[in-house]
């Protein structure tokens, strides 16, 4: 395991990018309330605990029309 | 050529504003990144959290960082750029916004290359800051570690995302449907991959290109193997694209 805190550097722009995808996300679903299937809850775990592919698959598929 | 130019800019300030930019940069990103450390650090958390698993590990090496990046890119990386692409023309059907700029005098070839090099600018850029986050990480963890042909595999690759893009496009002009365009390409991709098992053609098939790229990078296959299919994926897409615009042409909006 030490290995691995060594190189805890290494990780952090993975980090900042996945959280930064997730937030950018979520802060959509939050304030565009329309969705083209599915409702708020369920778009916003969708975001939040599916990495990469969550946020990707809201803004593809889940995204409503903007008013 | 200026309503090329004014629909490119238009294609470009949509993708910004539907998040493609911000997803495709991001994809690819996590991307190359993950290769690297994937192939370095997973041996090592196996070794943790089960212990008692029998297996061989191999020693971490650069080959396996790049087997990693070619994976990840040509399989999900691929295949997730395509759908969110997938709906680039059929949003325009749907909601009627190309018949406005249509009679107002755009030509239609403008619409189809303007789209396709929006496309095509987006995942060149994505996938070649991807190579360049693998390349830094790779020569980072292993810095002793001396590859050939690194640039030349990743063209390669870079060559038959083209070609799914100019079969997308073609796809898209062909079907109303985001839905029918991905079954279209899905099966154009499975004849690729079927004829890529053949013996007779699986050296010229396009598939070659995404498929052998770490076999470049390790030897097993030179180079001038590389240049018939290139040279297939070339012209098909021109093809492609070429009919995508004569079909467009003729298409009722």
């Amino acid at each position: 395991m030490d290995i691995l805190k060594d190189s805890l550097p290494l990780f952090i722009p993975l980090i900042v990018v996945e959280l930064g995808l997730a937030i950018i996300a979520l802060i959509h679903v939050l304030k565009h309330p329309n969705y083209r299937f599915g409702n708020k809850i369920m778009w916003i775990l969708i975001v939040l605990f599916i990495q990469i592919i969550g946020p990707i698959a809201y803004f593809v598929f889940g995204r409503g029309d903007e008013e | 050529m200026s309503g090329y130019i004014a629909f490119l800019k238009k294609e470009f300030i949509e993708d910004t504003r539907n998040y493609r930019l911000l997803l495709m940069l991001g994809l690819y990103f996590i991307f190359g990144v993950m290769g690297p450390l994937s192939a370095k650090f997973m041996p090592e958390l196996i070794k943790t959290f089960s212990p008692n698993m029998q297996i061989i590990i191999e020693e971490p090496s650069a080959l396996e960082s790049w087997t990693q990046f070619y994976k990840n890119v040509s399989s999900l990386g691929l295949s997730l750029t395509l759908i969110i692409f997938s709906n680039c023309l059929s949003n325009e059907y749907t909601k009627g916004t190309l018949t406005i700029m249509l009679t107002k005098g755009l030509s239609r070839p403008a619409v189809i290359l303007s789209k396709f090099s929006s496309i095509a600018v987006i995942m060149t850029v994505s996938f070649w800051m991807c190579f360049g986050v693998t390349y830094g990480y790779t020569a980072y963890l292993w810095p002793s570690e001396e590859l050939s042909h690194l640039l030349f595999a990743a063209f390669a690759l870079w060559m038959s995302a083209m070609l799914y893009l100019c079969i997308l496009m073609f796809g898209c002009v062909l079907f109303q449907q985001a839905f029918a365009s991905i079954l279209f390409l899905l099966v154009i991709t499975l004849i690729f991959s079927l004829l890529g098992m053949t013996d007779l053609l699986s050296a010229y098939s396009p598939s070659f290109l995404s498929s052998k790229n770490i076999d470049l990078i390790s030897g097993t296959v030179t180079i001038s193997e590389f240049a018939i299919p290139i040279t297939i994926s070339l012209i098909m897409s021109g093809v492609l694209l070429f009919l995508s615009i004569t079909v467009f042409n003729k298409k009722q909006l």
